[in-house]
């Protein structure tokens, strides 16, 4: 099934892995984790929470997989729950780190020493590229640019992924770049040089 | 276009709802107005290629293994996938509100089964002191109200009743320690309390409920 799968679209994959096909499942992970992971770590900014929430992202989906219908995208459904997981996660943790701030001290140095060492052995591009501007923005705004502009979903694929009005993806969008635009004017990123800063 | 038409067009080009040819132009402005660039550029350049996130080695295997085992465990309880909306350590019959209501009801039987025994006591329905018994249904409601405020609330509600309902029909004795039928004779009008709803309903609002 799988090395014929590149002909078999997602549709009769979900199918398959309704019927119990585990051959189907990995497919339909080797076709989405990429996309899927990518939109989980621009909206959440830590390695290892992105890895769990994509995990969440696909056992949730194969829980819930009598409620996917063929009519749409597979792909921005499984975007839809990754976003939602992402968002929850971060909003629990922004909870979380009020109402303990010592314990998050700790958590962000060795997670920033983690994410130092990580940065050789992973990837040519490194998250520093992307991930202080992002900082920048919240969690919403963070998921609309990412799903708009690196996802390329349209206005109304993000408003169903992120469950809002399109008016509050236009206005997330707006503000968010904003942020992105006098983030980028007030600061310089000297290590990894892939923007220059307008001056 | 000039650099006035960028700043104006710059969100609608970055929203995709420049026409073709508006686009283009204002593509080749970009490419051709340094000011532009210095100005817009770095926003752009991001936006339009942010980075490429890679996926950590063993991420795909721990997702099926991961995947798999959420099979098994449905396949052992009976085909039914665990989910954080329905969690199976607490079945949905145990929440709180459930307790309350099933709580609420047999307040309400309880009320009925009293008003019943209290009334053959009395003669039945009909007798010249029914009042003194049968709760109205504002005293029903406020057994109903306080049962849905939490599992302990209606056990008290229940015992003030009853104690209530004993004590009213003799205020000058031991009432409980009289034989019942004792305890269910009719007052002497003289002695009647006070109608017995405002004072469940007063008691009821002095402990809170």
């Amino acid at each position: 099934m799988a090395q014929g799968a590149g002909h078999v679209g997602d549709a009769e994959l979900v199918a398959a892995v309704s019927a119990g096909n585990k051959a189907a499942y990995a497919t339909l992970v080797d076709r989405h984790l990429a996309v899927v992971y990518a939109v989980v770590m621009r909206i959440v900014g830590n390695r290892a929470d992105a890895e769990d929430i994509t995990q969440d992202v696909f056992i949730r989906a194969l829980q819930k997989l009598d409620q996917f219908s063929s009519r749409f995208s597979f792909r921005n459904w499984l975007l839809k729950i990754a976003s939602n997981l992402a968002i929850n996660h971060l909003r629990a943790r922004k909870r979380e780190r009020l109402r303990l701030p010592r314990l998050f001290e700790i958590q962000d140095a060795r997670g920033e020493e983690q994410q130092g060492s990580s940065r050789h052995d992973t990837s040519p591009t490194a998250p520093a590229d992307w991930q202080p501007l992002l900082g920048q923005l919240s969690a919403a705004e963070r998921a609309a640019i990412t799903l708009f502009h690196f996802q390329g979903l349209s206005y109304l694929e993000v408003a169903e992924a992120l469950q809002l009005p399109i008016n509050s993806v236009r206005t997330h969008l707006h503000r968010g770049r904003k942020k992105l635009r006098d983030f980028m004017a007030g600061s310089s990123l000297p290590e990894s040089g892939s923007w220059t800063v307008a001056t | 276009m000039d650099c006035r038409d960028v700043e104006q067009l710059i969100d609608s080009y970055l929203d995709r709802e420049l026409p073709g040819a508006a686009a283009e132009a204002f593509d080749r402005h970009l490419e051709a107005c340094s000011r532009c660039q210095d100005r817009h550029g770095a926003l752009l350049a991001f936006l339009s290629q942010p980075g490429e996130v890679c996926v950590p080695a063993g991420l795909r295997d721990r997702v099926i293994a991961a995947a798999a085992a959420t099979a098994n465990e449905a396949s052992r309880s009976g085909g039914v996938v665990p989910t954080e909306d329905q969690p199976l350590c607490l079945p949905r019959l145990m929440q709180p509100a459930w307790i309350g209501l099933a709580a609420a009801c047999l307040l309400v039987c309880f009320t009925g089964f009293i008003t019943l025994r209290l009334g053959a006591g009395h003669g039945g329905l009909g007798a010249e002191d029914e009042t003194a018994t049968i709760p109205t249904p504002g005293v029903v409601a406020g057994y109903a109200q306080a049962a849905m405020r939490g599992p302990w609330s209606p056990a008290a509600v229940m015992l003030h009743a009853a104690a209530i309902d004993g004590l009213l029909q003799r205020p000058d004795e031991a009432a409980f320690n009289l034989p019942r039928r004792a305890r269910l004779q009719p007052s002497p009008p003289e002695a009647m309390p006070p109608v017995p709803e405002m004072s469940l309903l007063l008691r009821l609002s002095t402990l809170g409920v």
